[in-house]
Order: structure tokens, then sequence, then C-alpha cells
């Protein structure tokens, strides 16, 4: 897309994606060692991360090579977009997908090594008697919640910034015309990177800080929606009396608009402090509504437009085959996140034993007819297509 | 694509100056994702030889210039620059989070360094923008 022959450093692109596997592996046996998988749930909260068996220590070293991974990577990308352009290529001329991507890379760089931070002082607070997260010698287990989420909420800018680049290459191509606003998308784009910064202890008003914080935290929040505003708004307007054709990759590109925007509304309402408190639970859940739909959304119009491009797909059949798997997946994607829009907060504020409730009816051995259901949704959505 | 596949065969020369068709001639070096795509390119004609050879002394001088092989390339040499300025970025924050935990002050720690990512960012970004 630059011109470049290949990546800048061809060996260090291979190292860093065979990383990935053995990474992966480790972090799968952690389920098999005494004491099983990592306790502590996906956000490694202190203090059940620094009394966890030895499963977190595998996944520790995990997240250290996925890390040294991710760093590679990103040290691939930025320098083969900076270093390895064709002649007249500038940066203001290239494909919107390179600029995700080269703004993910320095996400990645940026933040990367501040989870694998954390995550080392966990591992010696663990095993060398340090106490920087540990209460019971002076540490402070609030501030693994704020490196983590320092960390945590660039991380979903870094999912989704690509699935951005993906959609606004696709819908300028089945609708006839060049991305409307070029530069305004780039410099919003930078703008997310810049504010995601920012932003972190949203996920964390119901830790506790002072007013000013909270109305600090509150304010960025609701401000990251404007440059996503002007993405939602450009995509919109390249589709604006252009000469659309609807084929698969397209109704992707389209239903990923339709459900970014929507969980991103939900974040705009969660970023409001006292609503967040009483709906916390619902913060959880809006996460994958966005970018697990979305990025899931993403992946498929890159994969159904190579696949057209590759006129791999070429009979009625195919590309019916196609649209029908986008409705499953839209169906069961809204069956799975959808109901937790609507039981109104009171569930949520009682999220935690609502969840015990139902873990405590599996260990029963009856499964909860809901979860069953939404499980088997997740599964589907995920399968279909 | 039907008049293509359907329509009737492409002459030898399909037009005034052409050899022959592009796709009857030598693959010119590696296909594009392999890492040697930049490869040496296939002679066709005298005026291709010519510039062969010519490439060939422009590599001559430049090995006799700079020494060893893998510094002959001031492209590749940028980009180990920048591949080293990149990794002592991640290095310093890696480091630095730690220590500003060490030194008991986090919040000061965490705050020098988003305001150093958000520097990084603007100054890194914006100095590429025009080139």
């Amino acid at each position: 897309m630059i011109g470049a022959p290949d990546m800048a450093f061809a060996r260090m692109n291979n190292w860093s994606f065979w990383l990935l596997p053995f990474a992966a592996t480790l972090l799968f046996t952690s389920f098999f060692v005494p004491g099983g998988a990592a306790a502590g749930g996906w956000t490694l909260y202190a203090p059940l991360s620094v009394q966890a068996g030895m499963g977190m220590d595998l996944t520790i070293f995990a997240i250290h090579i996925m890390g040294a991974s991710s760093i590679m990577g990103s040290i691939n990308i930025i320098t083969t977009i900076l270093n390895l352009r064709a002649p007249g290529m500038t940066m203001m001329k290239m494909p919107l997908f390179v600029w995700t991507w080269l703004i993910t890379a320095y996400l990645l760089i940026a933040v990367m090594p501040v989870l694998a931070g954390a995550v080392t002082m966990l591992l010696t607070d663990r095993h060398f008697g340090t106490s920087f997260f540990n209460a019971a010698g002076g540490g402070d287990p609030v501030m693994f919640q704020h490196i983590f989420w320092f960390f945590g909420h660039p991380e979903v800018y870094i999912m989704i910034l690509p699935a951005f680049g993906i959609v606004s290459t696709i819908i300028p191509a089945f609708s006839r015309k060049p991305l409307f606003g070029y530069a305004s998308m780039v410099y919003a784009t930078s703008s997310i990177a810049i504010l995601s910064f920012m932003v972190w202890a949203h996920h964390m008003f119901t830790v506790g800080m002072p007013a000013a914080g909270q109305l600090f935290f509150m304010y960025a929040t609701m401000l990251i929606a404007v440059p996503t505003g002007v993405k939602v708004f450009n995509w919109v307007a390249t589709m604006w009396r252009g000469s659309m054709t609807f084929e698969t990759p397209m109704l992707f590109a389209i239903g990923f608009i339709f459900l970014f925007t929507m969980g991103g509304f939900t974040g705009l309402v969660l970023a409001i402090t006292p609503v967040d408190i009483a709906a916390a639970g619902y913060l959880l859940r809006r996460r994958p509504l966005s970018l697990r739909a979305g990025g899931r959304f993403a992946v498929r119009v890159l994969r159904r437009h190579l696949l057209l491009a590759a006129e791999v797909v070429r009979t009625h059949v195919q590309r019916n085959a196609g649209q029908m798997a986008l409705l499953a997946v839209d169906d069961l994607l809204q069956r799975h996140f959808l109901p937790d829009a609507f039981p109104g907060s009171g569930r949520h504020a009682a999220a935690g034993p609502g969840l015990r409730d139902a873990v405590r009816r599996l260990e029963r051995g009856g499964v909860d007819r809901r979860l069953r259901l939404r499980t088997v949704a997740a599964l589907a959505s995920c399968t279909t297509s | 694509m039907t008049c293509i596949r359907s329509g009737p065969p492409a002459p030898a020369k399909p037009w005034e100056g052409a050899d022959t068709l592009e796709w009857t001639l030598a693959v010119a070096g590696a296909v594009s994702h392999v890492r040697d795509a930049a490869g040496r390119r296939i002679a066709t004609s005298s005026h291709d030889l010519d510039m062969n050879a010519m490439m060939q002394r422009r590599d001559d001088t430049a090995k006799r210039i700079s020494g060893p092989a893998r510094d002959r390339d001031p492209q590749r040499a940028a980009s180990r620059r920048t591949a080293w300025v990149l990794a002592s970025i991640a290095l310093v924050f890696f480091v630095g989070v730690i220590l500003a935990q060490y030194a008991g002050s986090p919040s000061v720690g965490i705050a020098v360094l988003g305001f150093a990512i958000l520097g990084f960012l603007i100054v890194a970004i914006g100095r590429n923008v025009r080139k």
C-alpha cells in the first residue's frame, strides 16, 4: 500500500509472529498447573493476582512475551511506514488503513511497556518480597488498576483503529467515491489516539477518586466522541450520493458503522460519572458490543472483500451465503449483547451477586437458561461466516 | 470479465514499440511479498544489460566506500536508527513506570509518562506529515 518491497525488518517480522504461538501455549498451559489458571480476572487486579497460584506466573510470562511480540511488530510497522514509502508517497497520500496502523503501532509502543512494567512489579510482589501492590506490605492495589487502565484504554483503540482503517478503505470502494474528508479522518484518528491516554480512570469511577478527577475524566471521555463522530460522519458522507453496490463486504461495513455507533453512544452516556456508578456492570458489557462486534465485523469486511477481489466468491449462492452470514452474525451478536442494555441499572448495580448466583447454579449442575442461550449465541456468532 | 475471457487472443505485439506481452516475459525478480522483492532486474534488451552493468558498478562502489555489506544501504541504516529510537522509548517507559512506583511518587510518574507519550506522538507524527 505504500510501495515498500517488504517490511523494514523481515526477520524481526518473523520473530514477532512466531512468539505468539509460544505465548499462547504458555497461557493455555496455565490451565493445567496446580492452582489452575490465573484467578484474577482478565484485568489481573491485585490483590487476587498477588495471591493466585502458579497459573498467574505463566500468565505474566505469556504477557511479557506477547508484549515483546507486539513491540517488535510495532517497531517494524512504524519503521516501514516512515522510511520505506515509495518516492512521492507523502504521509497525507497514504491509504487510511496505513495511517490507522501507524497510529496503532505508536499506541502499542507507548502502552505495552507500561503493562509489562505492571506485571513485572506483580511478579516481584509475588516472589521477591516487594510490596508495590500488596496492601499488607504498604503497597497500593488501586495503583495497579490505574496502571492497568493506562494500558487498557488505549488498548481499546489498538483493537478498533485497524478496523476503522478497513472500513475507511471498503466504503469508498463500494460507493465509487473517494473518501470524504481524508485529512479530517487522519486528524480524527490521531486525536482519538492522543485522547485515549487521558481517560483511563473512567473505568474506575466506582473505585473512588476526588471530584476534580471524576470531572476531568468525565469530560475527557466525552471529548473522544467528537473525533469519533467526525469519522462516522465522514463514512456516511462518503456513501451519500455515491454509486453504491451492496456486496457482502459493503453490507458488513454498514453493519460495522451501525454497531459501532450504537456501542459508542453507550460510551457517551456512561461517561457521565453518576450514570456510570449506577451501571458499572454495564460498562464491562458495553466494551464487547462496540469492540468485539465492531472488530469482528471489520475482520469479516476485509475477508469478504479479499474473497471477492480474488474471485473466490463467484456464484449467487456464495454471495447469498455471505449475506445470510451477515444477518446471522448480527442477530446473534444482538442476542448476545443487547439484553444487557435493558434490565436497568438495578440489575447492574447488583451485577456481582447476580453473577455469583449464576455460578452457584452452574456449580449445582443446573445451567441457567439465559446463560446457556447467550453462550450458544456467542459460540454461533464466532463460528458463523 | 466476460470480454477478456471470451474475446479474441491478444496479438504478439499488442501496441507499437512493445517487444511482447508483459506476461510472457520472465518474472523480474521475486514477487512482491517475499523479502528479496527488489532483486536484480532481468535483462531483456541491450539497454537493460547496460542498466544492469551500471547498477553492479554502483553496488561495487558503495561496498568499497561503506565497508560491511549491511551498512552500505543508507536506507537500511536509517531504518535501524528509527528502530533503535523506538526500542529505547519502549525501554524508558518500561523502566520508568517501575521506577516511578519504586520512588513512591506514582501519580507524578504517571503524569510525566502521559505527557511524554503525548509529546512523542505529536512530534513523531508531526515531523513526518509533510514528507
